[in-house]
């Protein structure tokens, strides 16, 4: 077993550090002058050698591989580069954006997964009754909202209309529920869906008929026979879709302003900031990473059928 | 590391709990996270809103664009070349180190010295030679004379910073400034405490807090909703919305900016005078102005706002005709023309933008908008192919030489003068106007420079702004001259309301 | 990430659903190419006398922050949000099926690269690399529908690729190499019928996702230039104007949805049908 994880790791880092060139090559290819951006255009007014000079100092004007290369191991030692506009490490940018999304996905998941397992679970026990048409229905819709819209909604319902929430802003609790509730309702609706089709899945299942008929009652049934054994294709999905998910806390943190990474990474990209750019990027993939590897972790626990090469 | 975070962190404490305990801390929205704290690093007129409470310069702008004495408390010209400045005593940096004559000399050398990679280094480029007098005198000696020297000194960019200070001031500031450094939350709000040793007095609020809220509508709610005390420029279209709202003050103020079309003069088509007077017709500016700002914007009276000393102030040469534009196209041969205009995503601009883009088509021509950040949108409009481009300038020192010079000068090609405009004769009026004392002579250099610009067109002044904030009426004392970023707190009050801190 | 997932579909009927998806996908594709007939007047005329003016007769969705008829532009915005997304899902699918079919039938060690580089991009969040390459290129309409293809580009070539591979071991086909026929030749005429099945499903699950990416890309000011007209721009617009002018947000963002609704119905209906184990999104 620790074989098979030590295994993806190793494979999810060799991608990682790929990904690390690809788009440090990306960015370098199309960056336009790198010492303007370094230290801004009135740089390009100084005298030709002291623009030389200044140039050789900041390393830029080493071919691009080798360039690619000490990035690469300065990922490896920890250091992701200095932000070109503020003059920071990438590191401590980032740490100080990260628990601001953190705290966004924290306060999300509780209510995506309760509202995604519970909507789920009761259309697949109501199927095919007016209730199911209804709420399936409403996931459809809710699928397709984008979460972009789903904030802008809320604020005018909560904020503007009602003044019970603010509607922006970085904060304790009050400015967080907006925005979790967001990315919540965001992430629940796949959610449901998925339930509702494993455990629909796993109540067809013979010996669950089998079950029915020998008398006990739909949520002896449900429980006992269905979410345990539809847990595992509704945690795959779950677990692909956390991906997507960290994409849509991007947009809910642009709507409400919440000073995340995804905003950072916005910021980053209005002033060309190809160092901070990256790190955002390392950061997704290596949260991806260890989320899937965690995801992988749990079945290795929970479900004794399953085993890996 | 940590240690530093914890002594940030109990800082911020005790300036909150301090700021409950005795007095008001204002609240303020910034539109974005600053870059720096370092006033010669930050370009961003927000960015100076916020140093402007941290350090001070050494002279200040008064009403009517005065100047009035800030860390200098008398300046003299001994000869016409020598701009002698005395200290006031007793200032210190908020580390204790003492402000004199050296550490004064050491900021400026600073700003000037091209490592540091300041954009405000221009500003002080004229000084040639600085020599310590004594303790708390010193000269800047500019030959030939720079008049406008005095001026300069007085914007943000030349705060006075400590001696030795490095890359680090960027985060953990220290200046003179009515306000101390609390804490930095980066991307959600920057916080300021009152400085009791400060050499005007010790400030009246507690604290400030800048908080980071970077869509205005965000900006308005909190206002309304009482978390924000003070709002800056205000759209014209939210103003309209707060008028007359309980316990809310609508400010209006004489504003230095002004809104431009921008044309590069060695662009095959834009070098026809004709084509830019054309389109300089096909521009109904008043309605514009009244369509979009109400009365937040004033039609152009000439390149300078009416608050810039010697400003033109006279009624637009080229009114609105759009047969006249049409006609002049058709001498110049540039009907059905392909153009662009630039802009930069600041947003303010874009609706303008789509405004010109409109007028323009309507007389034959083809223009369409090209918008982009502003590090790509600077590089397109400072080089060779630079089109059209809609932007604004802050005349911030309030002297005509600081936007003609900048944004006009033929040395500035390549730089901040993208419309490549290189007239001698207007080089020489600008050098000269520099080198004239203020007085009758002054002004009509001045006179004849943007007579020239109007004549020439290499930009088209679209409209004057006018200033906005908003605050709730338990503030009073605040002072804001010329720009939003001029933003003075030391004498800054907020009555109680029911007690407690003044923000959430 | 490899999980064993119970692969009993239960057979369920191709859903009237899928029919309704794809009416909605039509019906909106068809009005955004005949705007210029079903519009009251140019999405980009604008009418400095007539700003921010509620719902009317004249105007059912009311006008813009420059006068603009808000049906106008959401009629022209679906080129910019719908067909252009549809273009960036077609050439994800396109460049994905080639280099998936070159990498399921090319030797070891060129399959095992290319995988390795797929593999690279799949592992970061899809919006976030499409916004790095939004950094590299610069913001722009077809600039974010680049970054969009590139990135959902792995989805379609991991696909091929497995079609590919089954298919080649199949008897009959490694009989016909073996009988001469030229390999390219046997792979394109087996191959092609069973990957077209799948590459339909995860195109139209794909093209979801992306209508959304891309009408947000523009929202965060990064895509559409103006005035051109598009969903995601005009919901940032509305946004500055939520105070004054709240049903300026109603319409864009009703676009969008009924737009990912489509794609979604349409999606999940013909992989139901066809029973093709695509991936979700």
């Amino acid at each position: 077993m620790l074989a098979y994880l030590l295994g993806r790791l190793a494979a999810g880092a060799v991608a990682i550090a790929l990904l690390t060139v690809v788009v440090h090559a990306l960015l370098a290819a199309t960056a336009g002058d790198p010492l303007v951006a370094l230290l801004g255009p009135t740089v390009r007014q100084l005298p030709l050698e002291q623009q030389a000079r200044l140039r050789a100092e900041a390393g830029l004007d080493r071919p691009w591989a080798r360039q690619a290369a000490d990035h690469l191991a300065g990922v490896l030692r920890g250091d992701l580069g200095t932000s070109r506009r503020s003059g920071r490490p990438v590191t401590a940018e980032l740490r100080d954006r990260l628990p601001a999304t953190a705290a966004l996905a924290l306060a999300a998941l509780p209510l995506a997964l309760a509202l995604g397992l519970a909507v789920g679970t009761a259309t697949a026990a109501a199927a095919r009754s007016w209730l199911d048409t209804l709420l399936s229905g409403l996931l459809l819709v809710g699928t397709a909202v984008p979460a972009y819209w789903t904030g802008l909604l809320l604020v005018l319902a909560f904020s503007l209309t009602l003044g019970w929430l603010p509607s922006s802003g970085g904060g304790g609790a009050r400015h967080l529920l907006l925005p979790a509730l967001t990315l919540g309702l965001a992430a629940a609706a796949p959610l449901a869906r998925i339930t509702r089709s494993s455990l629909l899945d796993a109540l067809a299942e013979p010996h669950v008929v089998a079950a029915r008929a020998r008398g006990l009652s739909g949520a002896q049934v449900l429980w006992r026979h269905g979410l345990r054994n539809a847990w595992v294709p509704i945690l795959t999905v779950a677990g692909l879709d956390l991906g997507r998910m960290l994409g849509g806390a991007v947009f809910v943190e642009a709507v409400f302003a919440w000073p995340g990474v995804g905003l950072l990474m916005v910021d980053a990209i209005a002033a060309r900031d190809a160092p901070l750019v990256q790190g955002v990027v390392l950061v997704g993939a290596a949260t991806v990473l260890a989320l899937s590897l965690i995801v992988d972790l749990a079945y290795l626990r929970l479900d004794p059928r399953v085993r890996y090469r | 590391m940590a240690f530093r975070r914890c002594v940030a962190v109990a800082t911020w404490l005790v300036a909150t709990l301090t700021s409950l305990a005795l007095g008001q801390v204002l609240v303020t929205a910034l539109p974005l996270n600053p870059t720096s704290l370092d006033p010669h690093r930050a370009i961003e007129g927000y960015s100076f809103m916020v140093t402007n409470q941290l350090y001070d310069t050494l002279l200040r702008l008064g009403e009517g664009g005065a100047i009035e004495p800030g860390l200098a408390q008398a300046w003299s010209r001994p000869e016409p070349t020598v701009l002698r400045l005395e200290l006031r005593q007793g200032v210190r940096f908020h580390d204790g180190r003492p402000l004199d004559a050296e550490a004064v000399a050491a900021s400026l050398r600073r700003l000037a010295d091209p490592a540091t990679g300041s954009r405000g280094a221009f500003l002080v480029a004229a000084i040639d030679d600085i020599v310590i007098v004594d303790d708390l005198t010193l000269d800047l000696i500019s030959d030939p004379p720079f008049v406008p020297l005095l001026a300069n000194l007085t914007f943000p960019a030349t705060a006075i910073v400590p001696p030795g200070a490095g890359p680090e001031l960027a985060r953990a500031p220290i200046g003179t400034g009515p306000f101390r450094f609390g804490a930095w939350r980066d991307g959600d709000a920057v916080e300021l405490v009152a400085d009791p040793d400060y050499w005007g007095g010790p400030p009246p609020l507690a604290g400030v807090r800048f908080r980071v809220i970077p869509e205005r509508a965000a900006q308005l709610i909190a206002f309304r909703a009482g978390d924000l005390q003070l709002i800056h420029d205000v759209p014209p279209d939210a103003f309209l919305a707060l008028e007359g709202a309980p316990g809310i003050e609508l400010v209006r103020y004489p504003s230095d900016r002004t809104s431009y079309l921008e044309f590069n003069v060695q662009h095959p088509i834009l070098r026809d005078a004709r084509v830019r007077r054309a389109m300089a017709h096909a521009i109904d500016a008043p309605l514009l102005v009244a369509a979009l700002f109400r009365d937040l914007a004033l039609p152009p009276g000439g390149p300078l706002a009416p608050l810039v000393r010697y400003a033109l102030n006279e009624p637009d040469p080229y009114p609105y005709d759009p047969e006249r534009a049409r006609a002049l196209l058709r001498e110049a041969g540039a009907e059905g023309a392909r153009l662009h205009i630039d802009l930069a995503t600041d947003g303010d601009l874009d609706d303008v933008a789509q405004v010109l883009q409109a007028a323009l088509n309507a007389v034959g021509l083809r223009v369409e908008l090209r918008v982009n950040e502003f590090p790509a949108f600077f590089e397109l409009t400072t080089s060779e192919g630079a089109e059209l481009s809609v932007g604004f300038w802050g005349s911030d020192t309030l002297d005509p030489d600081f936007m003609l010079s900048i944004a006009l000068h033929s040395r500035e090609i390549g730089g901040n003068n993208g419309s490549r405009y290189a007239e001698a004769e207007f080089d020489a009026l600008l050098e000269l106007g520099a080198a004239t004392e203020d007085g009758a002579e002054r002004a009509a250099v001045y006179r004849a420079a943007q007579l020239r610009v109007m004549a020439d067109l290499p930009m088209l002044p679209l409209y004057h702004h006018v200033g906005t904030y908003a605050k709730r009426a338990e503030l009073t004392g605040e002072r804001v001259v010329a720009s939003s970023f001029q933003l003075d707190l030391r004498a800054a009050r907020l009555a109680s309301t029911e007690g407690g801190a003044g923000g959430r | 990430m490899t999980a064993p997932i119970s692969a009993r579909r239960r057979g369920r009927r191709l859903h009237p659903s899928g029919a309704t998806g794809a009416a909605l996908l039509v019906a909106l594709l068809l009005a955004s190419l005949l705007a210029p007939w079903l519009a009251p007047r140019a999405p980009t005329e604008i009418d400095l006398q007539r700003r921010l003016a509620p719902p009317s007769a004249a105007e059912p969705l009311g006008t813009d922050e420059l006068g603009r008829s808000t049906l106008a532009r959401v009629l022209y915005g679906g080129r910019a949000s719908l067909l252009v997304a549809v273009a960036a899902v077609l050439a994800a699918a396109l460049g994905g099926a080639t280099l998936g079919a070159l990498a399921g039938a090319a030797p070891g060690r060129l399959d095992a690269a290319l995988m390795r580089l797929v593999d690279a991009l799949l592992i970061c969040p899809p919006l976030l690399l499409a916004l790095a390459i939004i950094g590299a290129l610069g913001p722009g309409l077809w600039h974010a529908a680049i970054a969009l293809a590139l990135v959902e580009l792995p989805v379609f070539a991991r696909l091929t690729r497995s079609v590919v591979i089954v298919t080649r071991d199949l008897p009959f086909v490694e009989a016909a190499v073996a009988s001469g026929a030229g390999r390219a030749r046997v792979l394109a005429r087996h191959v092609l019928p069973a990957a077209v099945g799948a590459l339909t499903v995860q195109a139209s699950l794909t093209a979801g996702f992306v209508v959304t990416a891309l009408a947000g890309i523009s929202f965060l000011g990064l895509g559409v230039q103006p005035p051109t007209p598009d969903w995601g721009d005009m919901l940032a617009r509305a946004r500055t104007h939520l105070l004054t002018a709240p049903w300026l947000m109603l319409a864009p963002g009703a676009a969008v949805t009924a737009a990912v609704l489509g794609c979604n119905l349409l999606g999940d209906a013909l992989r139901d049908a066809l029973g093709s184990p695509a991936a979700r999104g």
